[in-house]
C-alpha cells in the first residue's frame, strides 16, 4: 500500500506527468479562451435582422453542436493537411477544441445577452447612444453576471474534453497514463496521479469562478472607493471590483 | 413621402411639431391615427388618456425610437422624420424618463449620470462630475452619490434618473408616467422635482395619470383616446367647464 502511495508520489512529480499535465491545462486555457472569442461575435451576429448573416452562424452552430468532438479532433488532424494545411497535434487539438468550443460560448453568450431587459436597452438609446455603444456600455456588462457561472461549467468540460485529444497523440496527461501503465500494468497508480492532477485543476478553476462571480455580482458601495477611482474604472473597459 | 405637410415650415413657437402621423404595429389597427400635435418652446405639455390609447407609442416616436409610418415630425425646426438611420444623434437633444426609472444597475448614482455624456458627448470627466452632483443636489440625493440603483427606493431612483436625463442639457424631455410604478408616498417628491423643472423654461412631455400635476405645472393638456387626439388645450380651458364632453367625461371617470 504504502508503496503504491510512493509509486503515485512519484509519477505525480516527474517531469513527464508535470509536462502533461502543463499541456493539458495549456489545451484548456487556450481553447477556451479562443472559444470565447469566436463565441461572443457569433452572439452578437445573432442579434441582427438579416437572414444572411444568421444563416451562416446558425450553421455553424449546428454542424459543430451536431458531431461528436472526437469526430472535430481526427478531422482537422487528418483532412486539414490534405489541404496543405499541416498543423502539429497540439494546435490541432486546440483548433478544433476551439471552434467547438466557439458554439457553445455562442449559446452563452446570446442567453446572457437576452436577459438583459429590452428596456434597459431602450433607456441606453434614449440617451442617444449608438447600438455599439448600448451593446458595450449597458447590456454585455450586465449579460456578464449571468455569462459567468455556465463559463465556469464550460472550463471544467473543457479540461476533460481536452483528453479526447491523446488520439492524436498529443502528449496530454491522458496519453502519458497510459503509457506509463502500460509499461509496468500499475494501472491504478498512473491513473490515479493523472485523476490528481485534473482535480486540482478543477479545484483551481473553481476557485477562480467564485472570485469572478463575486466581481460581478450585483453592485453595493463600501464608500471606500474615492470618485477619483470610480472615475478611473468608468472610462476603462474593464468592471471593477467592489471591494 | 408626405409632400403636402411637409413643405411649409413649423411655427417658430413649436418644439415639436407633428403632422398627420399614422403608426401601427400589425398593418390592420392605427396606433397613431393621424396625428396633428404642436408642443410649444419651453412649456409643459401634459397627455392624458386612458390604457392603451397610444401615450406611450407617440411619446416614443417624438424622439424616433419607434419608426413612424407616415407623416412628419418637425423638433426644434427641422424635420427629423427624415432623419431616420441617424436618431441615435437626435436623442442627444431629446431626453426621456421612464416608468421603470431604468438606471443601469451595473453603474453607480454618479455612474449612471456620467456615462452618456462622457461616452456619448465627449464631455470630459471632470465637468461632468462637476455638473452631476449639481444635479443631485437639485433633485435632493446628494448624499446617494455612490451608492447603485438597487439600494435607493423608487422614489430616489426616479429623481436620479431624471437628473440623468438632465444630464444630457437636452432641448426637450419626454416623461411616460414617471410616477406611476411608485408607492403613493414617494409619488410627491418626484413630482415636486418635476414641478420645479417644468418652471424652468424647458420643453416638458408628460405622459402621466397624475391630474393633480396637471393642474400644478401644465401649460398645455392634451387628451388622447383610441390613437386620436380628443382635445388639445390650455390647462385652464382643459379643466373647465368649456372642455368638451369627452374630456369632461374622461375626467370624472379618472376623479373616481
Ligand atoms: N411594440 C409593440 N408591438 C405591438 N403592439 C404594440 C407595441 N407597443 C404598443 N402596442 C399597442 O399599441 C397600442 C397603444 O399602446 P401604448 O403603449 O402607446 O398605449 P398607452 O396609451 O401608453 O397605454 P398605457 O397607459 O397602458 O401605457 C396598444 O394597443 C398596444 O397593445
Ligand atoms: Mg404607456
Amino acid at each position: 500500500m504504502s508503496e503504491s502511495l510512493h509509486l503515485v508520489l512519484e509519477y505525480l512529480l516527474s517531469p513527464s506527468f508535470f509536462n502533461a499535465a502543463l499541456t493539458t491545462l495549456a489545451l484548456t486555457v487556450v481553447s477556451m479562451l479562443i472559444g470565447m472569442l469566436i463565441g461572443l461575435p457569433l452572439a452578437l451576429l445573432q442579434e441582427r435582422r438579416s437572414v444572411f448573416v444568421r444563416l451562416p452562424v446558425l450553421l455553424y452552430l449546428w454542424l459543430f453542436r451536431g458531431t461528436p468532438v472526437l469526430l472535430q479532433i481526427v478531422f482537422v488532424f487528418n483532412v486539414l493537411p490534405l489541404f496543405g494545411v499541416v498543423l502539429s497535434g497540439f494546435a490541432s487539438g486546440v483548433l478544433a477544441l476551439a471552434l467547438n468550443e466557439g458554439a457553445y460560448m455562442a449559446e452563452i453568450f446570446r442567453s446572457g445577452i437576452q436577459a438583459v431587459s429590452p428596456r434597459q436597452r431602450l433607456a441606453g438609446r434614449a440617451l442617444g447612444m449608438s447600438s455599439a455603444q448600448v451593446m458595450r456600455l449597458v447590456v454585455l456588462p450586465q449579460a456578464l453576471r449571468t455569462v459567468v457561472p455556465p463559463t465556469g461549467n464550460q472550463f471544467m468540460g473543457m479540461l476533460k474534453s481536452s483528453a479526447l485529444v491523446s488520439v492524436i497523440a498529443v502528449q496530454d496527461l491522458l496519453l502519458i497514463a497510459d503509457q506509463t501503465a502500460s509499461a509496468n500494468f500499475r494501472y491504478i497508480e498512473a491513473l490515479s496521479a493523472a485523476a490528481i492532477y485534473y482535480l486540482i485543476f478543477t479545484t483551481l478553476f473553481m476557485v477562480i469562478q467564485g472570485y469572478i462571480e463575486r466581481w460581478v455580482a450585483p453592485r453595493r458601495s463600501s464608500g471606500r472607493r474615492s470618485w477619483s477611482q470610480r472615475l478611473i474604472s468608468l472610462t476603462s473597459a474593464q468592471p471593477r471590483s467592489s471591494q | 413621402m408626405t409632400t403636402s405637410t411637409s413643405t411649409s415650415t413649423p411655427a417658430a413657437d413649436a418644439m415639436f411639431e407633428v403632422r398627420k402621423l399614422n403608426k401601427s404595429f400589425d398593418q390592420q389597427q392605427w396606433v397613431l391615427d393621424d396625428i396633428d400635435l404642436k408642443l410649444l418652446r419651453g412649456k409643459t405639455t401634459v397627455i392624458l388618456g386612458p390604457s392603451g390609447s397610444g401615450k406611450s407609442t407617440l411619446l416614443r416616436c417624438l424622439n424616433l425610437l419607434e419608426e413612424v409610418d407616415s407623416g412628419a415630425i418637425w423638433f426644434d425646426g427641422r424635420e427629423i422624420t427624415k432623419e431616420g438611420p441617424r436618431g441615435h444623434l437626435l436623442r442627444r437633444e431629446i431626453s426621456m424618463v421612464f416608468q421603470h426609472y431604468e438606471l443601469f444597475p451595473h453603474l453607480s448614482v454618479l455612474e449612471n449620470l456620467m456615462i452618456a455624456p462622457i461616452k456619448v458627448l465627449g464631455v470630459a470627466r471632470e465637468r461632468a462630475l462637476e455638473q452631476a452632483m449639481e444635479l443631485l443636489a437639485k433633485v435632493r440625493i446628494r448624499e446617494k452619490a455612490d451608492a447603485y440603483p438597487e439600494q435607493l427606493s423608487g422614489g430616489q431612483q426616479q429623481r436620479v434618473a431624471i437628473a440623468r436625463a438632465l444630464m444630457m442639457n437636452p432641448k426637450a424631455i419626454l416623461f411616460d408616467e414617471p410616477t406611476s410604478a411608485l408607492d403613493p408616498e414617494m409619488v410627491k417628491e418626484v413630482l415636486d422635482v418635476m414641478v420645479e423643472l417644468a418652471g424652468s423654461g424647458i420643453t416638458c412631455v408628460v405622459v402621466t395619470h397624475e391630474l393633480g400635476f396637471a393642474r400644478r405645472a401644465a401649460d398645455r393638456v392634451v387628451l388622447m383616446e383610441g390613437g386620436r387626439i380628443v382635445e388639445e388645450s390650455a390647462k385652464e380651458h382643459f379643466f373647465s367647464d368649456q372642455a368638451s364632453e369627452r374630456t369632461q367625461r374622461f375626467l370624472q371617470q379618472m376623479s373616481h
